[in-house]
């Protein structure tokens, strides 16, 4: 994939860039969550579904640069389906996510793996989640099954749960080393605007 | 209706087997045992027999989580008070009949007495009706799956069947019916000894049933049961000359629901009531900490010391406050004639107090305890004579400045038309057979309004999936898009045990409103109605539109779950309530009203925001006002021309509708079709002839013409001003016209000829230079050409 550029990256330390992010995946497998966790540092029981979409941002510092996620956090029922390309459109990076417990929903992710990797920006950056391994006792889809398709399909993969917050850091994290720090690649749209000036996230996650 | 009569209230307080906080093993909490009383207790508000106290509220204490208090109707003297007076057969077996009665209703409710004991026999004032009270605590707990029954439960009433299978680990079995044991010890008389016998048998099939313990004790000679009861109209006379004699009139006269209501606003809440009696004794929580706390928060140890100690007996509450409260009301107060109102004559002089009242806050109102029991006595009145047009009228109008809480739910239906005829489809529909949407429903109603407390019981999940399956049964068109839930649930808390009226409202709600918008594919609605939004967004605030245009930022992106749901996704249950008591007085553009009052509420911050900031301002909804949402909606909807809220996709009702209405809301609307596409290239709404005709003749409009000076000198509209440059950016002649219909809030309206693509350009640009109220005619000159009344025509 061309976004992966683990050498040295143009621009010097302290560099900010925006990238836009968008969570995709069969519903109720903990996409809102996840990007909770992710934000606020919360967990819901009840977690609402989300209809259209929702939108987050959050900041997380690497090495030598800032990056800003503006997440989008999409419906996950099939029916809304028409409206993802409105989404993932111009989107630098994807979470697929599904449910360890739920086959149909792994099914559903390669699905949506499919779609992004015909529809999306070609140089994407897409990860998959198997989110809930806190529920690692009612598990069906296995991890190396899993592990063994993001390996064919070039994603990143970790198993997450948005309730112990396990891995959720880690995933954001991991993509964002691997987004192409520096000026503007690809196709953007009117919502990313590299240029902008930055105000710093409350809570981000500098390590 | 039951009046209160002399009737208190009582508290009964029920442990719950434990605090919960525990994981199940599919990862969600444990519905702790209280949240499932709770569920299971609005089967006992439906109860309605004249031999039982009506059972009123479920309240989960705060200081204590595994604590509910169950309120319910008590009286003062009860069966074991008067057990040395001496009673003839006839009284014994009247008071047998009226027992068995109950409990046979009871049966046939699936609920079992358990509790069945002298002290919870009620003897009403006239010493010949009874009532049994604390008969539904087994049922509410599950018959102590979920609660700590000692003190609750009467064991040398139960069955011997019951008895073992009670004591024992088994679940207990709701559905065999020990029922007659649970009586047959009272009915202590030589005449009815066989009766008694029959009813102690120990093989069950044996025994009799409730049923045929009734037909005996109606039968035998001496007693004619409930007939007794018949009173004469001098007997009722004398009754009704006593009511109004009495002290408290105004008080007794009221439901004893209604009462209830009232009551709980007249003073502090029965849990700190009930704790400062020592009722409910909590102890220091230093003392109950416990020795482990694992993973979620389960715990171990020192459990003896966590444990309440709870009184077992009925406490029963002072209603002074309430009495004194409601002494200040008057019978005009009261009691309102329709006959009157219609002829025009005030039957109630209008009371300082209650303009005053009028005008707060809707949230003030519904705490106001004389306010609510004025409203409570007209809505009750109203409600029961729904029948006559007058008075759904007259509640139409009632309603439009605010709704009591406990005739919402009637008043609803009234405004959504729906009658009893209404009632017969829910019972008609298997919602139990398996469904395409079954699996997006498992996961959708366990996390549907899950702040409200009653939505998270076990109950109303069941009851939410079984409204749901039902209206996708009976519209077969429609599919079941998330958000649905959302949108059922107020019609289900409104109507939790009539599923069949929530049905019929929710059905008509969506009819009316939604028209079409569940449809397997609705994007053409849906995109219709966002672009019909964001032109009257131009239309009311062209400065806010043209910031969000400019940023890229359209109604595709947030306001999607606000119109799918009407809201129902986007706002708490509280505040939703009070905006659909606007809604269902309107026709169905009112929710588009809504989202402009919505837009205005966020405006200070949308006005200067990015694209990100605007997003996330949506996303995370800040605290509105629903009082100012409201009053702004009407603002809106009273300077938006009707005929701008078109929509093609639009259902039938809303053409019924507005035919009652007055000008310019009767007018006709239709306007030319448009594709969704061409309409998005417009940046502002179009007004229909017919309206447009009306404005000019009440000179409520500011008329643009935009063609050709030559065609403008060859005829007109009355009182337009030519602009034929329309390119042009210069605005100087029509300064002034546009200047005084700002300030008056009248459409400045685009009159073009043949070029449709220049009217729409003209109207993009004076939006662009933040012109509010900018619209086009529908059809140009060509559509009024004929209308000679409003035309200047060279001669």
């Amino acid at each position: 994939m061309a976004a992966r550029n683990t050498g040295a990256r143009p621009g010097g330390p302290n560099k900010t860039c925006q990238f836009k992010l968008v969570l995709l995946g069969e519903s109720a497998v903990g996409k809102s969550s996840l990007v909770l966790r992710f934000v606020k540092g919360q967990f819901h029981e009840y977690q609402e579904s989300t209809i259209g979409a929702a939108f987050l941002t959050q900041t997380v510092c690497l090495d030598d640069a800032t990056v800003k996620f503006e997440i989008w956090d999409t419906a996950g029922q099939e029916r809304y389906h028409s409206l993802a390309p409105m989404y993932y459109r111009g989107a630098q990076a994807a979470i697929v996510v599904y449910d360890i417990t739920n086959q149909e929903s792994f099914q559903k992710a390669k699905n949506w793996v499919k779609e992004l990797q015909r529809q999306a920006s070609p140089n994407i950056v897409m990860a998959l989640a198997g989110n809930k391994a806190d529920m690692a006792n009612k598990r069906v889809v296995e991890y190396e099954e899993a592990q063994a398709y993001a390996e064919e399909n070039a994603l990143l993969f970790m198993e997450t749960s948005a309730k112990t917050s396990m891995n959720v850091n880690d995933i954001f994290m991991a993509i964002a080393k691997k987004l192409p720090i520096g000026p503007p690649q690809g196709e953007t749209t009117g919502t990313v605007d590299m240029n902008q000036p930055q105000q710093q996230q409350k809570g981000s996650c500098c390590k | 209706m039951r009046k209160l009569e002399n009737a208190k209230f009582g508290a009964i307080v029920v442990r719950g087997v434990e605090e919960g906080g525990r994981t199940c093993i599919n990862g969600l909490p444990f519905v702790s045992p209280a949240i499932r009383m709770l569920g299971r207790f609005q089967k006992l508000k439906s109860l309605k027999h004249d031999n039982l106290c009506a059972c009123l509220d479920l309240i989960r204490c705060r200081s204590a989580s595994n604590l509910v208090i169950v309120i319910t109707e008590v009286h003062s003297t009860r069966l074991c008070d008067i057990l040395n007076n001496s009673f003839s057969p006839k009284v014994i077996q009247n008071f047998g009949y009226q027992i068995a009665d109950a409990l046979y209703y009871l049966h046939s409710q699936n609920i079992l007495h358990s509790n069945l004991s002298l002290s919870n026999i009620i003897v009403l004032d006239d010493g010949k009706r009874l009532r049994l009270s604390n008969y539904g605590t087994s049922f509410v707990a599950n018959y102590g799956a979920d609660a700590d029954l000692s003190g609750h439960s009467t064991v040398f009433a139960f069955s011997p069947e019951r008895f073992i299978q009670e004591t024992s680990t088994l679940p207990s079995q709701k559905k065999t019916m020990f029922g007659p044991w649970e009586s047959s010890y009272f009915v202590e008389d030589e005449t009815i000894s066989a009766i008694l016998y029959d009813c102690l048998k120990v093989n069950p099939r044996r025994r009799h049933r409730m049923r045929e313990m009734m037909n005996k004790l109606k039968n035998s000679d001496a007693c004619d049961g409930k007939d007794s009861f018949v009173t004469t109209i001098p007997e009722m006379k004398e009754t009704i000359k006593e009511l109004h004699d009495q002290k408290s009139w105004q008080f007794t006269s009221f439901s004893i629901e209604d009462a209830y209501f009232l009551w709980r606003l007249c003073g502090a809440t029965p849990e700190n009531i009930l704790l400062r009696n020592s009722v409910i004794k909590l102890k220091p929580p230093l003392t109950t900490l416990p020795s482990i706390v694992i993973e979620d928060f389960t715990i171990f140890g020192n459990e003896k010391k966590r444990q309440f100690f709870v009184a077992s007996s009925i406490f029963i509450f002072a209603d002074c406050n309430l009495k004194s409260k409601l002494s200040e009301l008057s019978v005009k107060d009261l009691k309102t004639s329709l006959e009157l109102s219609k002829l025009g004559v005030k039957s109630v002089e209008p009371d300082l107090s209650d303009v005053h009242l009028a005008n707060l806050a809707v949230i003030v109102k519904e705490k106001d305890a004389l306010y609510q029991a004025k409203r409570m006595s007209l809505l009750r009145h109203l409600v029961s004579a729904k029948g006559f047009n007058e008075a759904k009228d007259f509640l139409k109008s009632t309603v439009r400045q605010d709704n009591p809480p406990v005739y919402r739910n009637a008043a609803w239906s009234v405004l959504l038309d729906v009658d009893d005829s209404d009632n017969f489809l829910f019972w008609s529909l298997n919602t139990l057979q398996p469904h395409p949407s079954d699996r997006q429903l498992d996961v959708d109603i366990p996390r549907c309004h899950q702040y409200e407390e009653m939505m998270t019981s076990p109950a109303a999940h069941a009851a939410l999936r079984r409204l749901l399956k039902a209206w996708l049964l009976t519209n077969e068109r429609y599919v079941y898009w998330q958000g649905c839930d959302s949108l059922a649930a107020p019609f289900l808390l409104l109507n939790f045990n009539r599923p069949e009226t929530a049905l019929a409202c929710l059905n008509e709600f969506i009819k009316r409103y939604l028209h079409d918008f569940f449809l397997k594919d609705n994007s053409a609605i849906i995109q219709e109605y966002l672009t019909v939004f964001n032109h009257l967004l131009a239309y009311v605030d062209a400065p806010l539109y043209s910031h969000l245009a400019e940023l890229g930022f359209f109604p595709e992106l947030y306001a999607i779950p606000w119109f799918l749901t009407c809201f129902a996704h986007v706002l708490p249950m509280h505040k939703l309530l009070h905006i659909w008591d606007q809604v269902l007085l309107h026709d169905s553009s009112f929710p588009l009203f809504v989202g402009l009052a919505l837009m205005r509420q966020l405006r200070p911050k949308l006005i200067i925001a990015s694209f990100n900031d605007a997003i996330l301002l949506f996303s995370d909804l800040p605290d509105l006002s629903i009082e100012k949402i409201v009053s702004c909606s009407h603002r809106f909807r009273s300077i938006v021309p009707p005929s701008c809220t078109f929509r093609v996709h639009d259902g039938p009702w809303t053409e019924k509708r507005i035919a009652n209405e007055v000008e310019p809301f009767n007018l006709n609307r239709t306007l030319i079709a448009m594709t969704v596409a061409e309409l998005k290239e417009m940046n502002c709404p179009r007004i229909s002839s017919p309206e447009f005709i009306w404005r000019v003749t009440q000179k409520q409009i500011c008329v643009i013409d935009i063609r050709l000076s030559s065609e403008f000198a060859r005829g007109c509209v009355v009182g337009s001003v030519n602009y034929p440059s329309a390119s042009r950016k210069q605005l100087k002649s029509i300064a002034n016209a546009l200047k005084t219909a700002t300030r008056q809030a009248y459409p400045i309206c685009i009159v073009w000829g043949k070029d449709h693509k220049t009217a729409i350009k003209f109207g993009a640009m004076l939006v662009r230079i933040g012109r509010n109220y900018v619209c086009i005619l529908d059809g140009g000159f060509e559509s009024i050409r004929d209308e000679r009344t409003i035309l200047d025509v060279a001669h």
